[in-house]
């Protein structure tokens, strides 16, 4: 370690050293939603507690007997209780420890309780149940009693399945058994071997948790970032390079993913290739992906209209988000950035948004104006990035907006192109280098003699191929 | 603070057992320990206390012995221990004080102290211990993401990330996403974010290097010291959000967020930004009543005492007035803050706190000196000395007042203020009273500086006072000095009367010379008064009395004769 300093120099520093730690920890309990945090923690370890103690209670008692009267009914309060502040409820059992929606249930050790329940679904090769819905007394005795049966000696997490189904159970569902998932596992390295696999799960499981989170902030619950922040983590890390960020903005959500979830995630993965080409630190990366990521959730919010409850309008998205954002408890820096790209990320320069805001501006226009909609994109991403560019200065941040065309070139990927030869192209790469800023990787569409070609080759316009004119994909 | 001598840094460690079987185990154990014993210390200590300082420092001493003799510590975690090359070098069971359990629950598998290591980075890394050991848990970090926001160079971790399914064929969705038991999820509508922006004529993008200068600029926007600015942006959203009457949000549910502003500001000292929230809500023109009644409770809010007092605490040392920002911040808000100023001087033991304190409570003076006034019989001495001095320096003619409603107060502080506002005061039947009040009080420092002051000030009515005082207390326990002053003070009251009475003092008439109760108190008394007395007669006297005095007085007599020389001198 570094040399300690001369004896008075050393009591100052001590002293500075005992101030930053003080203010650190204020800082932290400023950040802290004790109320949330108790009832969670309390409504985990008595959801347990019920839920072992009933299946125990099922070894000796027929269903119907009244012993399960009191103890169905709490579970069932305690259900009802938890599902309104988290939404859907995950519990799982891993290594002899039990989460609740990520956080840990803490046990008194001398009662069980965790170990009790972990081993009751493990029977069943079960590792943890989805409670999507508040669980009344009749559902509550059900699943008690579904949970209780002997395990099938064959594939007996199917058969528990297929039992949990039969008993009317539509709000549960029961989960493989989890491991824990280890730092290194989605390392750059990784990501370099495994490539664009591990980047569609990490795509996958965001998009997922996208829809998740909308669905929370629409009945009104907390927002609950920290799923959303391990995430982009994860995104920051599997896609060590520029290049990777631009694979995973490509390959977006899933197919199957709602539309909102795509765009959420594509304006995640571009504003943070912006941030990190900017040079912002990994941590502010990760606070802007997630702010990015909840950008538009001002669209998850209802209004009374004539046709029911609607989303808002375009105009009032921002403050609908803000709205829904502003019931998460305690002070942090994160907060105050992701409430302001709630609010300004449509503003322009003259208004001065924040950074984060100006940053998602550039990632949310790029994608809105080359989203596929029904009747077609808008633009193509070159089109629609010239579009930009001649808005730079008014619009957007004029480094802002060059730090992302010298990421993603003037051919972003997903240009469609037309070759001097006569061949068709579409770009599947950002800029490598200066010298390839005009001259992308891309993929041959159709041949030159105008037939389409199916997984056709791979060109780098660095070393053949001279680009004609763009394709206006405008539908 | 404490001071090392009588600290008792033995922490509650009766758990945490020294181990290590070889000389690497034993200096592992003692980085470990000393590492828990760190961290846990915050639960029971303020950081500012000496433990603390006791702790990080050894703390300090342990991990540089290790690193620099065996480098590298990877500890790997375990629920109760902490094993180093296959050695258990820590082990304690209790779930509440074990460092391996906190780590191994909050999801670290290994830690690597690398060789390297910087002491920032063991700060950094018992910050983030210490978070957890308090209890903290906080909406957007847990452990892992603090550890993973730490960005440690030379520190190596292996944590849970979070959970996979275990089956290969498993859903990997499965955790995050609302499946078919959540039901019905929302969705945005078709066409969201739309109309799309109405862009001019595109431009040709050209690859261009971006300045260091601008990117720069972008990023001062992203680091600490930023955040205030960004926090007075966003009341400025929430304020105009509850202000807009196309789409208003009611300032009630903006009010937890703006709160946690405030206590940000406040506990950062960040004046300048807390004053930019207050003007922005005091200006606000909320057309919704129950908007306005919530703006009102939030900014008398900001004049609590934790605030006023925050705020007092970030004035610079050497303030002696209230700075502008911190008068235009009071005018702003709504209600009389005098109180809380007040109740906050209970706790504030800062100078310059203390001085900006005071400079307000003299704003206050005009409109509420009665109220001030009343105050002074009741607050505690320390207040009242303040408020004392305050209400002088604001209007003498009230810190007179002042000064007569404290006088029957026993408080020594308090007295010494009232003589000190009084040595300012113009004479009169006031000071007359406090300072003979004064001359009784059983605080000889007191009464000394009293009856200078009646000397000084000249005041003939205090003669019979001072004179009866001396007459009953010298035989009983007028000290030397005591005495002195009193002479003094009787010549400069009355010289006439003064001159008469010391020299009967001093020789007393009658065949028989009869001696008088405390007649050596009195002649020490007659000799001070002397000293003003002109005339060969004085001389006379004193010396008359030297030669028969013990050694004391005569030694007294021997002062008392050079110092009337030299005050005589000083009269012609």
């Amino acid at each position: 370690m570094n040399a300690p300093p001369a004896p008075d120099l050393a009591a100052d520093a001590v002293s500075r050293d005992q101030e930053t730690l003080g203010k650190a920890i204020e800082q932290a309990r400023g950040g802290e939603d004790r109320a949330l945090a108790q009832q969670v923690r309390d409504g985990g370890e008595q959801t347990v507690r019920l839920l072992t103690g009933l299946l125990r209670l099922m070894r000796t008692h027929h269903p119907d007997n009244h012993a399960f009267d009191n103890p169905a009914r709490d579970l069932a309060a305690v259900l009802a209780l938890l599902v309104d502040l988290l939404g859907p409820l995950q519990l799982v059992c891993v290594e002899g420890q039990l989460y609740l929606n990520d956080v840990r249930v803490r046990m008194d050790e001398r009662t069980g309780g965790a170990a009790d329940l972990a081993e009751e679904l493990q029977r069943h090769g079960a590792g943890g149940l989805r409670i999507g819905a508040p669980l009344d007394e009749g559902a509550i005795r059900r699943l008690v009693h579904t949970l209780s049966h002997k395990p099938a000696a064959e594939r007996p997490l199917t058969v528990l399945r297929d039992a949990v189904r039969d008993a009317d159970l539509p709000m549960v569902s029961v989960q493989g058994l989890f491991r824990l998932r280890l730092t290194g596992e989605a390392s750059p390295e990784a990501a370099l071997k495994t490539g664009p696999r591990e980047i569609q799960e990490t795509m996958e499981r965001s998009a997922g948790l996208v829809t998740a989170a909308w669905d929370n902030l629409a009945e009104a619950r907390v927002p609950n970032p920290l799923p959303v922040r391990r995430l982009v983590n994860d995104i920051i890390d599997s896609t060590g390079s520029s290049e990777l960020l631009i694979d995973a903005a490509q390959s977006g959500a899933p197919a199957h993913a709602a539309a909102h979830a795509h765009h959420s995630l594509r304006v995640c993965t571009l504003a943070v290739l912006i941030g990190k080409e900017l040079g912002l630190t990994p941590t502010s990366l990760a606070d802007l992906g997630v702010a990015a990521m909840f950008h538009d959730t001002g669209y998850a919010s209802r209004e009374e209209g004539f046709a029911g409850d609607v989303a808002p309008p375009f105009g009032r998205h921002g403050s609908a988000g803000a709205r829904l954002l502003l019931k998460q408890r305690g002070f942090h820096q994160a907060k105050v950035k992701r409430l302001l790209v709630a609010y300004q990320h449509h503003r322009d320069l003259d208004a001065r948004p924040s950074l984060y805001a100006r940053i998602v501006r550039v990632a949310d226009d790029f994608d809105t104006l080359t989203r596929h909609r029904p009747g077609g994109a808008i633009y193509g991403p070159a089109q629609a990035l010239a579009r930009m560019e001649g808005a730079s200065g008014t619009r957007y941040d004029p480094t802002i907006l060059q730090a992302f065309v010298n990421r993603v070139g003037r051919f972003p990927p997903g240009t469609m192109m037309r070759l001097t030869d006569g061949r068709w192209v579409v770009s599947v790469s950002g800029v490598r280098s200066p010298a390839t800023f005009a001259r992308p990787s891309c993929r041959v569409v159709r041949d030159a003699e105008g037939s389409t070609v199916a997984d056709g080759e791979l060109i780098d316009l660095a070393v053949e191929g001279e680009v004609a004119r763009v394709i206006d994909i405008r539908g | 603070m404490e001071t090392d001598r009588h600290l008792d840094v033995t922490p509650p460690d009766d758990g945490e057992l020294r181990l290590g079987s070889s000389q690497r185990g034993v200096a592992a154990n003692g980085v470990v320990l000393a590492l828990s014993r760190a961290a846990r210390s915050f639960l029971l200590y303020d950081p500012a206390n000496a433990a603390i300082r006791h702790f990080l420092n050894a703390l300090q001493e342990a991990v540089e012995g290790y690193l620099s003799t065996w480098g590298d510590l990877p500890l790997v975690v375990s629920p109760f221990e902490l094993v180093v090359h296959g050695e258990v070098v820590y082990l304690d069971r209790d779930r509440e004080r074990s460092l391996a359990f906190r780590l191994y629950r909050d999801g670290v598998r290994r830690i690597t102290l690398e060789a390297a290591l910087t002491w920032q980075e063991v700060l950094k890394l018992l910050e983030v211990l210490s978070i957890r050991y308090t209890g903290v848990r906080q909406a957007e970090d847990d452990m892992v993401v603090l550890l993973w926001k730490a960005g440690f160079t030379h520190i190596q971790l292996e944590a849970v990330e979070g959970f996979v399914p275990e089956e290969e064929a498993g859903d990997p969705g499965a955790l995050a996403a609302s499946d078919a038991a959540g039901g019905h999820h929302v969705a945005a509508p078709p066409d969201f974010d739309l109309p799309v922006p109405l862009l001019p004529t595109p431009r040709r993008v050209v690859y261009k290097e971006l300045g260091i200068g601008e990117v720069d600029a972008l990023l001062a926007e992203d680091n600490t010291q930023a955040l205030p600015d960004l926090c007075v942006q966003l009341c400025a959203e929430l304020v105009h959000a509850a202000a807009d009457p196309s789409d208003p949000l009611p300032l009630a549910e903006t009010v937890p967020q703006l709160r946690e502003i405030r206590d940000f500001l406040l506990s950062e000292g960040l004046l300048g930004a807390v004053l930019d929230v207050v003007r922005l809500l005091a200006s606000a023109r909320l057309p919704n009543p129950a908007d306005a009644r919530e703006r009102d409770i939030l900014l008398g809010s900001f004049g609590d005492e934790r605030a006023i007092g925050r705020i007092l605490r970030s004035v610079p040392r050497d303030a002696t007035t209230a700075p502008p920002d911190l008068l235009e911040f009071l005018d702003l808000l709504p209600g009389n803050h005098l109180k809380m100023v007040i109740t906050v001087l209970e706790t504030e033991k800062g100078e310059a706190s203390r001085r900006v304190a005071r400079s307000l409570i003299e704003r206050f003076v005009p409109q509420h000196g009665a109220w001030i006034l009343d105050q002074l019989s009741t607050v505690e001495p320390g207040i009242a000395v303040e408020l004392l001095r305050a209400l002088s320096a604001a209007d003498p003619e009230l810190g007179l007042q002042g000064v007569q409603a404290v006088a029957t107060r026993p408080d020594i502080e308090l007295q010494f203020e009232a003589l000190h506002v009084l040595e300012a005061a113009p004479v009169g039947p006031v000071m007359i009273r406090v300072l003979l009040g004064l001359i009784a009080v059983p605080t000889e420092e007191v009464r000394l500086r009293a009856l200078d002051l009646l000397g000084r000030q000249a005041i003939k009515a205090a003669f019979g006072p001072i004179s009866e005082r001396v007459k009953r207390e010298a035989p009983l326990r007028l000290g030397n000095r005591e005495a002195e002053a009193s002479g003094e003070a009787l010549a400069r009251c009355d010289l006439a009367r003064a001159t008469e009475l010391f020299r009967e003092w001093l020789k007393p008439r009658g065949f028989f010379h009869v001696v008088l109760p405390g007649q050596t108190t009195l002649q020490w008394v007659a000799v001070s008064g002397m000293v003003f007395v002109p005339g060969d007669e004085p001389e006379v006297l004193v010396k008359y009395v030297a030669e028969r005095a013990g050694s004391d007085l005569a030694r007294h007599c021997t002062t008392s004769l050079v110092k009337r020389r030299r005050v005589l001198r000083g009269a012609q």
